[in-house]
């Protein structure tokens, strides 16, 4: 095997990997900072709030949830990376968005990949949404949130907690 | 309000996540390219050869399914396009894939999360065998 062009094609795919999460991510980091001070980001959570009360999570949730399932795992967990740093996130909360996310993510740019060379579209959406909704249920049920979360999380305000990083 | 401070947070929130993301990325990266460049995959695919009629594909599927798996999605579909595969066909496998793809990469992606993800990867494989067979049966 030559391993000198192995090595070569390894770096420059991984570089234009990183190139295309660049991409995407620095752009829609910056997006998110401008909704967050329009005061958007309160109410975006809101339309995530019946899926937070039905896992029993804090709104602040919902945000790396539904960036992964629109956008990949890699955008998903970047936002994670940011929510857990900004403190917003029990490690409960963590595993329950990660289970979502592995099941069910880029549900958009994946799926058409398969359409594309002939699968049945709906037959690949469908069933991966109901199968991470019902998993995670069960998860939510299993595990028992922190009591700071219950019954209603108290809204943290943003920047809040960067300090105290985890990471 | 917006202000130059909201466009300085973004940047820096932005690159620090993808210096995150880079430093787990690139090994990997190399890692499979590798892989792909030995006899593995095909060696593993050969093995599952057999139990590929429980999810109703051929045995040569089995070469997509790992490469997928390992590998992304591009690669798993540059194996099916060489397969002459029926429309349930395609359905089952991409629907197999979906479940679980590109698991080396997206494990470590999601490791950096604080997870242990041993358990996220046997349920995607597990997830990933049970909707082949039930699609097998309902379509």
């Amino acid at each position: 095997m030559p391993v000198v062009e192995v090595l070569r094609e390894a770096v420059t795919g991984s570089l234009y990997n990183i190139f295309q999460m660049a991409c995407f991510i620095i752009p829609i980091m910056f997006f998110i900072e401008v909704l967050r001070d329009l005061n958007v980001l309160d109410r975006l959570a809101g339309l995530g709030a019946p899926l937070s009360r039905l896992y029993r999570m804090p709104r602040e949730a919902c945000l790396p949830l539904f960036a992964g399932l629109i956008f990949g795992i890699a955008f998903g967990a970047g936002v994670i990376l940011n929510s857990i740093r900004e403190g917003h996130l029990s490690i409960r909360d963590i595993y329950i968005i990660n289970v979502f996310l592995v099941i069910c993510h880029g549900v958009i740019d994946d799926t058409v990949l398969f359409i594309a060379i002939g699968a049945e579209g709906w037959l690949l959406v469908v069933p991966r949404v109901v199968t991470a909704l019902i998993v995670c249920y069960f998860m939510s049920r299993v595990f028992k949130p922190p009591a700071d979360h219950l019954p209603q999380p108290v809204p943290t305000a943003p920047g809040d907690g960067k300090a105290d990083s985890p990471l | 309000m917006v202000k130059a401070d909201t466009c300085r947070r973004g940047l820096a929130n932005g690159i620090w996540v993808l210096w995150e993301l880079t430093k787990v990325t690139i090994p990997i990266y190399i890692f499979i390219t590798f892989l792909k460049h030995t006899p593995v995959l095909p060696w593993v695919a050969d093995q599952c050869a057999p139990f590929m009629s429980l999810v109703g594909l051929p045995g040569e599927a089995s070469l997509a399914l790992i490469m997928g798996y390992c590998l992304n999605l591009y690669a798993a579909i540059g194996v099916i396009l060489s397969l002459d595969l029926t429309t349930k066909q395609i359905t089952i496998i991409a629907s197999m894939l979906l479940f679980a793809h590109h698991l080396f990469l997206e494990s470590a992606i999601a490791k950096k999360t604080g997870v242990k993800v041993s358990g996220l990867v046997a349920l995607r494989l597990g997830l990933s065998f049970l909707s082949g067979v039930f699609l097998n049966l309902v379509i």
